[in-house]
């Protein structure tokens, strides 16, 4: 592997990397860690395999990483997100239906399982394919589709009330 | 606003938190960019310990690669052998790669390993032969019963199962038995080994009779009469079986090894009153 071969891999899957290790610890800073140990690990191994197979192994060395080094730590999770600069442009009415939305939607993130809240965050926010998730969490198809509905049911439920 | 708090139905819901996801973003402190550049100079030592040990490892390799064949070569040097075998009726005279020669008596066998010679110069024997040496020569004779160091001479050995016979003719050899028994000998005196190791010592031989058989002569001085008959045999390549038990019959006398064998039967038969009969072209039968 060149390093511009490198460069290219971490461009094309540095965030996804790193947003599956937010879902499952809702903590930013750590999952900055666990992704770029896991480039680095990569590099430093520099496994001869199937480059189609680069990104699953990224994923599969990502989650070894965060068990075996830091799933200990997480205490309490907070699912905290930062509103994009531009949403101010919004109505008023809108602005505060949003803010009031996302208060709820980030508690109940905080409430869900773990296996829940990845997958949905991984469909919703990443725009992954349920065949993508499967691939990268190692789980089956059915059983992404099962974790999304139950997370929904759990939103639905959280965010009407 | 009606949509404000009620949220419905499933797909009203999704649409809402897309809408959100599109406006809200992970607060990560750093974005890809900067972490890329942090990574850098850890990916740098990580490469040169890589490019460290790769070498390493390389000349690893070759080191070991180098080890084994150097071990297979000296391994040939040192077990390439050179065998010389001679068949009843025949004697051979070889030379060593020192220069000296060796008589082979028949029916004997001489083994040494050439390649490995000018570091340890050792000639393994079983049977008979007598070696003519140089006297800056320092090789070493090994048979079943012992050991014999040439300082330098010419000197007989006689090494089969029967017996273990040292002469020595010019010059000095050290004899060593199996049980590290030791005898240094000079011109003129033999010594025997027998199979437990103990070694019998005799001064003042005559020491021509035991190389004899390099000038085709048979030279016996009370020889039990069966050792006769086996050195006939061997000599002539046949076979004789003593049929007739023989008391205390220890042979001496000399004749030459170049009549026919009918004859040196005779020779020896006479003063025993015994008789032979040729039972087949290589077989004789003593009554």
């Amino acid at each position: 592997m060149t390093g511009v071969e490198f460069k290219q891999l971490f461009d094309t899957h540095f965030d996804a990397i790193r947003n599956y290790i937010w879902y499952r610890s809702g903590n930013p800073e750590l999952a900055s860690d666990v992704a770029q140990e896991t480039f680095l690990k990569l590099w430093e191994k520099r496994p001869y395999t199937d480059k189609t197979k680069l990104r699953g192994l990224l994923f599969k060395m990502a989650g070894d990483i965060f068990i075996s080094a830091y799933r200990k730590q997480t205490t309490e999770l907070k699912f905290r997100m930062n509103l994009k600069p531009g949403f101010e442009n919004r109505t008023p009415e809108e602005e505060l239906h949003y803010r009031e939305l996302k208060e709820k939607y980030e508690k109940t993130l905080s409430k869900m399982p773990e296996t829940q809240r990845l997958v949905f965050l991984m469909n919703r926010m990443d725009k992954m394919k349920y065949r993508e998730i499967a691939e990268a969490t190692g789980i089956g198809i059915k059983a992404v589709e099962k974790r999304m509905s139950q997370a929904l049911r759990l939103l639905k439920q959280e965010i009407q009330n | 606003m009606e949509q404000k708090n009620h949220i419905h139905n499933t797909e009203k819901l999704l649409t809402e938190l897309d809408k959100l996801h599109v406006s809200m973003e992970v607060p990560y402190e750093n974005g890809s960019d900067e972490i890329w550049e942090a990574m850098q100079q850890k990916m740098a030592t990580k490469e040169i310990r890589i490019r460290r040990i790769q070498p390493a490892r390389r000349r690893l390799w070759l080191t070991a690669a180098t080890v084994a064949i150097l071990m297979g070569m000296v391994t040939l040097l040192r077990f390439y052998p050179h065998t010389i075998r001679t068949a009843p009726g025949q004697m051979v005279t070889l030379t060593l790669p020192d220069g000296s020669t060796a008589a082979l008596n028949a029916q004997s066998r001489l083994t040494y390993y050439p390649l490995w010679w000018s570091i340890s110069p050792k000639v393994t024997l079983t049977g008979e032969a007598f070696f003519k040496g140089h006297h800056s020569q320092r090789f070493s004779v090994k048979s079943d019963r012992g050991t014999v160091v040439v300082l330098g001479t010419s000197f007989d050995i006689y090494a089969r199962s029967d017996n273990y016979r040292v002469v020595c003719f010019t010059g000095k050899v050290r004899v060593t038995s199996r049980t590290k028994n030791q005898i240094v000998l000079t011109p003129g005196e033999k010594a025997v080994v027998s199979p437990h190791g103990d070694i019998t010592f005799s001064k003042e031989i005559k020491t021509r009779d035991y190389n004899a058989w390099t000038n085709h002569q048979f030279v016996f001085t009370a020889v039990p009469l069966a050792s006769v008959l086996k050195e006939l045999a061997r000599r002539y390549n046949v076979e004789i079986d003593l049929k007739k038990p023989v008391q205390r019959a220890n042979y001496t006398g000399n004749f030459s090894a170049e009549i026919p064998v009918e004859q040196a039967l005779n020779i020896i038969c006479k003063p025993f009153g015994l008789t032979f009969v040729k039972t087949d072209l290589r077989h004789f039968v003593i009554q």
